[in-house]
């Protein structure tokens, strides 16, 4: 195995600019998600948030958008309690309402930042 | 049905052959260039664990990287079935996850030699599932 190479800069960032630019599609899974969960549908909303934002976790965090991940994680968390224990409490739901917003407006600086090619 | 072929990716004087089965498509793409730039890997990918099964059945990788949280097939049923298919039981399995909260038990039951939790380093990331394949199937 060759070792000691590393992914070219200059591919690391089309990767994240690729990121970027579908994370406007990512958040309004989300948002569809949440909003049907406040109208008080099912489970399969509840899967949708959580494996959406599983994914933006991981994903957020390997490309150096780490701002993204805090709140996505506790999307996450919501989601997979609400999936698996059904319940969903007004104080749950607007804590995922806040986490939401909190992971919009982090995404829009995330966006601006990555599209520039500046992952730090 | 291809005839089982593969290697010790340890020990592979040819580019390791590996196939990725995730579901995020971004990370799907960061993985499979990170290897094939960073350690001249052979990466197929599949978006999900029944395209990922037939890749591995079909192409007989060196190892098989497998997300273990997705919608449908999650990762440890791709496991079982890889596992307990004779054309594919011998080919070594690497769980990536962001789950904080494992269950270790279930991640030893599933044959995995290991688990590689996100954020990845990208920069070691090939030594690290290298690493798991050195060690004994738990």
């Amino acid at each position: 195995m060759k070792t000691g190479k590393h992914i070219p800069a200059a591919v690391l960032v089309a990767l994240r600019r690729e990121f970027a630019a579908g994370l406007p599609a990512r958040i309004a899974i989300l948002r569809e998600a949440l909003d049907e969960l406040e109208r008080g549908a099912s489970t399969n909303a509840a899967q949708r948030l959580r494996l959406t934002a599983h994914s933006l976790a991981g994903t957020s965090a390997t490309l150096g958008a780490t701002e993204l991940t805090p709140h996505a994680e506790r999307l996450e968390s919501l989601g997979r309690d609400w999936q698996e224990n059904g319940g969903r409490s007004p104080r749950d739901l607007a804590e995922a309402r806040r986490a939401l917003e909190q992971l919009a407006t982090a995404g829009h600086s995330v966006a601006a930042r990555l599209q520039s090619g500046d992952a730090q | 049905m291809a005839e089982a072929t593969n290697v010790d990716p340890v020990n592979a004087t040819r580019a390791v052959r590996a196939v990725l089965i995730e579901d995020d498509a971004d990370l799907r793409r960061v993985v499979q260039l990170t290897l094939q730039f960073g350690a001249s890997w052979d990466v197929t990918t599949a978006p999900d664990g029944p395209a990922g099964i037939e890749a591995v059945r079909q192409l007989q990788p060196d190892v098989v990287l497998v997300d273990l949280m997705m919608p449908g097939m999650d990762g440890y049923e791709v496991c079982r079935r890889l596992l307990g298919d004779r054309a594919t039981s011998a080919i070594p399995i690497v769980l990536l996850t962001a789950r904080q909260n494992l269950d270790a038990a279930r991640v030893r039951a599933s044959g995995a030699r290991g688990v590689i939790a996100k954020p990845f380093d990208l920069d070691a990331l090939a030594a690290a599932i290298l690493a798991l394949c050195g060690a004994p199937a738990s």
